[in-house]
């Protein structure tokens, strides 16, 4: 019941999903495999409270040890639920003045600073890491350096308006970038594929652990 | 929205915008007051949006008005991942994942076999000679060149010397000119949306630019 039968339902829900994609002329097949994918959706929505917790376990341990910014984990704590309790029992619906204020004039506007602001990050780590030192760290910087500059105006200007920094950007996209990005995605693809199998035999049985069994 | 309200948010967004840049210079406590507040309104969001799309229309119009009631079944087996709060019980929470992991599984193995590895070598298949542009010629070869080179990089149960050392060393250059492409993109996006964080702080906010 613990163990044996999650597996079995692991197994049984994959070749069901299988077969039902190769035999798709059966009505029962479909209907079934359509509930399954409502199903999924339903399951996954239900389960939304799992990061809530997790969060909730986080902070409540740093403030109940009072560590140090605990005052702050307070403040995420009463941000959490105040969004929660707003949404759910305040606005009610999605186009609620006050949802859609909360959402454009606050998360909205914090999501794009927090992401921009990714790029002094990124730019310092990358001076760190890709430091001309290697060949490929130089292939690596050049290549960046060339989808950057012919991205932007500046790209252009510094050849005297001549657009060849834009049009090697568009080559390089389109040529060696997509060549390599299709060999990992190939790679990726067959990983995935047999990660998949492995986790509907029953072989990959890492996420049953965490129950404290 | 009323004038009001617009002020609010255009002096709100402000000082989020302002204290989240910050930190590019330095840590500090409004800094860390600004991500906290970010943090936990967009968790609070995530699940009161989940709410409105999904538990709400399941429970009210398909459970209760339409008397859809093998949807109980999906409700249960999504509240028994809460058991692995609750150790004697913990072990029921492996059926939420199990079920999950079962149509996932099952869905990588039927769909994405195809796009992701048939049709991607399918459309490596390129001319390589004969196109009427010399240069599409070039780009095609270097293309298929680039993608099997980078294939056999991945092939980790061969000795990587001679041929396959030279072969594999090729899908290395290609997939570094990769990343870089995918960095230099990456950058440039971000600092697009920084460029408009200080448009709104200079042109909303102070009115300095139009």
């Amino acid at each position: 019941m613990k163990k044996e039968v999650p597996i079995a339902i692991t197994f049984i829900l994959a070749v069901f999903y299988v077969v039902a994609n190769y035999f798709t002329g059966s009505p029962f097949l479909a209907t079934v495999k359509d509930r399954l994918d409502r199903w999924y959706l339903v399951v996954a929505a239900w389960a939304v409270l799992v990061g809530s917790i997790n969060l909730c376990q986080i902070h409540g341990r740093r403030i109940s040890q009072k560590r140090e910014g605990w005052v702050f984990s307070v403040w995420l704590l009463i941000c959490l639920f105040g969004m929660m309790f707003f949404g759910i029992f305040i606005a009610k619906n999605p186009s609620h003045p006050g949802w859609t204020f909360m959402y454009n004039q606050l998360i909205a506007p914090m999501n794009a600073t927090v992401y921009s602001t990714i790029v002094f990050y990124i730019g310092s780590a990358a001076y760190r890491a890709f430091r001309v030192r290697s060949p490929e760290a130089s292939v690596l910087l050049f290549t960046a350096l060339i989808m950057m500059l012919g991205r932007v105006p500046l790209g252009a200007m510094l050849l005297g308006g001549n657009q060849a920094l834009s049009q090697m950007a568009d080559w390089i996209l389109n040529v060696p970038n997509a060549a390599g990005m299709r060999g990992i995605q190939i790679g990726a693809c067959l990983g995935g594929v047999a990660t998949a199998l492995r986790i509907a035999l029953g072989i990959e049985r890492g996420h049953l652990g965490g129950t404290g069994e | 929205m009323s004038e009001t309200m617009v002020t609010v948010g255009t002096w709100l967004q402000a000082f989020f915008t302002i204290v989240l840049v910050s930190a590019v210079f330095k840590d500090n406590p409004l800094y860390r007051f600004a991500e906290h507040t970010y943090v936990g309104l967009f968790a609070g969001y995530g699940v009161a949006l989940t709410y409105f799309n999904y538990i709400r229309p399941n429970v009210t119009k398909n459970l209760l008005t339409d008397g859809e009631w093998s949807l109980l079944i999906p409700i249960i087996l999504g509240l028994l991942i809460y058991t692995r709060y609750v150790k004697p019980v913990a072990w029921l929470s492996r059926y939420t994942i199990c079920f999950q992991l079962g149509i996932g599984s099952g869905y990588v193995l039927a769909k994405d076999f195809k796009p992701y590895f048939v049709d991607q070598i399918r459309a490596t298949f390129l001319p390589l000679w004969g196109t009427g542009d010399w240069w599409k010629d070039v780009s095609n070869i270097l293309f298929v060149v680039g993608t099997v080179c980078s294939l056999v990089y991945f092939l980790f149960t061969i000795q990587k010397k001679g041929v396959q050392g030279k072969v594999s060393l090729v899908g290395r250059y290609t997939m570094m000119i990769a990343f870089g492409a995918a960095f230099g993109n990456t950058v440039m996006a971000r600092v697009s949306l920084f460029l408009g964080r200080m448009q709104f702080l200079l042109g909303d906010w102070l009115g300095l630019i139009k």
